[in-house]
């Protein structure tokens, strides 16, 4: 059953279009990336399921009732911000108990003295203070609860941010670049946290980002978002092994996908810098683009007629891998190629070797950068 | 060696020092010297007559009076003119056209000079001349009268009202009966101040981080108000602290209408502490007494502003 839907959304800035129609069933449960470089219209659209901001044209749908005239306080939604704006003259329970008071309090429960004169008002705030307590239980802040944000460190500013999201189990999370303001090490930790957090709420997470590695690494599902429209809806592994798009290929996937000039002779037949791919095309006579992942090439030995000519310009050691850089036969096209440490000990900066695509790992795009599905030649 | 180098920077700092002292320091301190003498300008010498002129501040009923009129107009004028400024800024804030052109109209009292705008309103005020008083008698016998005396009101005995009783035995001496001046003093206080708050406030305004209306609204805060108390007001914190220290600072500093406008009076229901320093210390040329009455408007403001400093500012910046 999907929780939220959207349908024909379209939004524009006065004249800009930023979203242009965009249709997405969010699955109950699932942890769902919205991925795309910044100006993409990522963070407008998850803005409008919140209702913080209203779409130009199209329908939101959440738990099949739709909420187009439904405020974003109404909604049952919870959103974690980039800045987490959090409530700097509160202290973390405050902050925390905020959503509860607001929602489960009248207007005249929550006024300051009045409200404690209410009946069942002490009841009622152990109630709400047992929920916040077990809420920071499970995100390990229970002894920052009488802390204010401005004594927090970025990550425990992200766990009160969760937690306040947390608090009153809504039907859906929203969160907008929750990581990007954590230093590198610190968001890598998060990425498991949050994933083992989704596991353990089973909540629907709906997660936007620029970071191709974050969706990657969490999500169910992620959808790549350019100029507006989501290019492709799929698992990482489809997007990433499967990409139907060339702009999705080159973003998916760090370092970048390898593109080499190619074409398709009179049979399909598809030879990319001079070397041929042994596949063919049902298209003939036509100038492709083929992707290689840097991990998808090999060392060719040399003398054969089926490898790139590669000049090694540097040699990148990350430890477990190691990235040779360089260029096809003193062109300046840049490759990038990934291998385990012990296949390139003897080589380095200034050798000539050859590079060949592993078999059946090309992927070939069109003119129009439209993926071409290969046939055997 | 080392010990000159040292001492270099000393020398550099000097100039920049002795003027320091000599412009901003001295004429405090000077000023203190003063209220303890009988010290008159002209005269060739002065006797010092240690506490005498303090004294008088404290039990002669002139001061009394002058801190009562001082008091008077900073405790109304302050809060007033600090909540019209506030709630100018929130609406101009609300508002997607013509903010421009209010924050114009609102500015035009701080922009024009106060001296000039009390004649202004003096002559609007004016008992038998005046706009407003002509007005007040125009409506009477007719639906103002009506109105304004609440006789629509059942239970309300519409002939002792206000409007009724103006009507039948004329309209207030704005600046000329005691039990009116100080108010209308204070009102034009509050005309001319509310602006300028507004512009602080508004400026405030702009720093208040737009994630944090989001978070309120999707934590549930549906109303204005709880949008007020959640984000706005606790974010404005700084910037009331300074608004109130300068509205503050500024009512204690009132002079100009008073002195255009009552000088003091009527029966020293006016008497504040700036035309008090300048009747006695100028128009009279008790020296003395002016410093003292200076250096107790001295400790008022210092004492408000440490008390902004230590008490207030820890509570409203809150990292």
């Amino acid at each position: 059953m999907s929780v939220i839907r959207l349908s024909g959304i379209t939004k524009n800035f006065g004249q800009t279009p930023v979203l242009r129609g965009i249709d997405l069933d969010i699955a109950d449960g699932e942890f769902l990336t919205l991925v795309g470089a910044s100006g993409c219209g990522k963070s407008t659209l998850l803005r409008i399921i919140a209702g913080l901001e209203d779409q130009t044209d199209g329908d939101v749908k959440i738990l099949g009732e739709s909420v187009n005239n439904v405020r974003a306080s109404r909604r049952d939604l919870a959103m974690v911000f980039q800045s987490y704006a959090l409530y700097p003259h509160l202290t973390v329970r405050q902050n925390m108990l905020t959503p509860l008071l607001l929602r489960d309090l009248s207007f005249y429960q929550r006024l300051p003295l009045i409200g404690r004169a209410m009946p069942g008002h002490g009841a009622r705030m152990d109630t709400l203070n047992g929920i916040v307590e077990e809420t920071a239980a499970i995100l390990k802040i229970e002894p920052l609860l009488n802390r204010k944000p401005g004594q927090l460190s970025g990550g425990q500013r992200q766990r009160v941010a969760l937690g306040r999201a947390m608090v009153r189990k809504p039907t859906a999370f929203l969160m907008d670049e929750p990581l990007s303001n954590l230093d590198a090490a610190l968001r890598v930790h998060m990425r498991a946290e949050l994933s083992d957090l989704h596991r353990s709420l089973r909540t629907t997470f709906v997660y936007v980002t620029h970071d191709q590695s974050e969706a990657l690494t969490m999500s169910n599902r992620m959808a790549v978002m350019i100029d507006g429209l989501i290019v492709q809806l799929g698992t990482p592994d489809e997007v990433y092994g499967d990409p139907q798009d060339i702009r999705v290929a080159e973003f998916v996937g760090s370092p970048k996908i390898n593109i080499i000039p190619g074409r398709a002779d009179s049979r399909g037949r598809v030879t990319a810098y001079g070397t041929p791919l042994h596949q063919g095309l049902h298209a003939a006579n036509c100038d492709v683009s083929v992707g290689i992942r840097p991990e998808h090439l090999e060392i060719a030995p040399g003398l054969e007629n089926d490898g790139w000519p590669f000049m090694v310009t540097h040699k990148e050691n990350l430890g477990s891998d190691f990235f040779l850089h360089g260029n096809i036969n003193g062109s300046n096209h840049r490759i990038v190629a990934r291998f385990h440490p012990s296949a390139v000990s003897h080589i380095s900066p200034g050798d000539e070797i050859y590079l060949r695509a592993t078999a059946g790992t090309p992927i070939v795009f069109g003119e129009d950068g439209r993926r071409m599905p290969l046939v055997a030649a | 060696m080392v010990a000159r180098t040292a001492s270099a920077g000393y020398w550099f700092v000097t100039p920049a020092i002795i003027l320091m002292i000599v412009i901003l320091i001295l004429p405090v301190f000077v000023a203190a010297a003063i209220s303890f003498t009988d010290y008159s300008l002209g005269n060739t010498d002065f006797a010092w007559v240690g506490l005498k002129n303090y004294d008088r501040i404290v039990s002669r009923t002139t001061y009394e009076k002058m801190l009562i009129a001082t008091g008077t107009y900073v405790g109304v004028v302050v809060p007033i003119s600090i909540a019209l400024g506030l709630g100018a800024a929130l609406l101009i804030n609300s508002v997607a056209r013509f903010g421009d052109l209010y924050k114009t109209i609102y500015f035009l009292p701080v922009m024009a000079a106060l001296l000039a705008m009390a004649i202004v309103w003096e002559f609007s005020l004016h008992p038998s001349l005046g706009v407003v008083n002509k007005t007040l008698a125009s409506g009477c016998g007719a639906w103002p009268e009506h109105f304004f005396s609440w006789s629509w009101i059942p239970g309300t005995n519409s002939a002792k009202s206000w409007y009724a009783n103006g009507c039948r035995n004329g309209f207030p001496l704005w600046f000329g009966d005691k039990t009116y001046t100080m108010w209308t003093i204070s009102f034009i206080g509050i005309w001319q101040a509310f602006g300028f708050n507004m512009v602080l406030y508004l400026a405030g305004l702009t720093s208040v981080p737009r994630e944090l209306y989001h978070a309120a609204e999707m934590d549930g805060a549906v109303s204005a108000w709880d949008r007020f108390r959640l984000v706005t007001w606790p974010m404005l914190g700084p910037t009331t602290v300074f608004v109130v220290t300068i509205s503050t600072i500024r009512s204690f500093q009132v002079f100009d209408t008073v002195e255009a406008i009552t000088e003091g009076g009527p029966a020293k229901s006016t008497f504040v502490m700036m035309f008090a320093i300048y009747e006695k210390a100028i128009q009279h040329n008790l020296m003395g007494m002016g410093s003292a009455i200076t250096v107790v408007f001295l400790i008022f403001v210092l004492l408000l502003t440490f008390g902004q400093r230590y008490l207030v500012e820890k509570r409203v910046h809150y990292s």
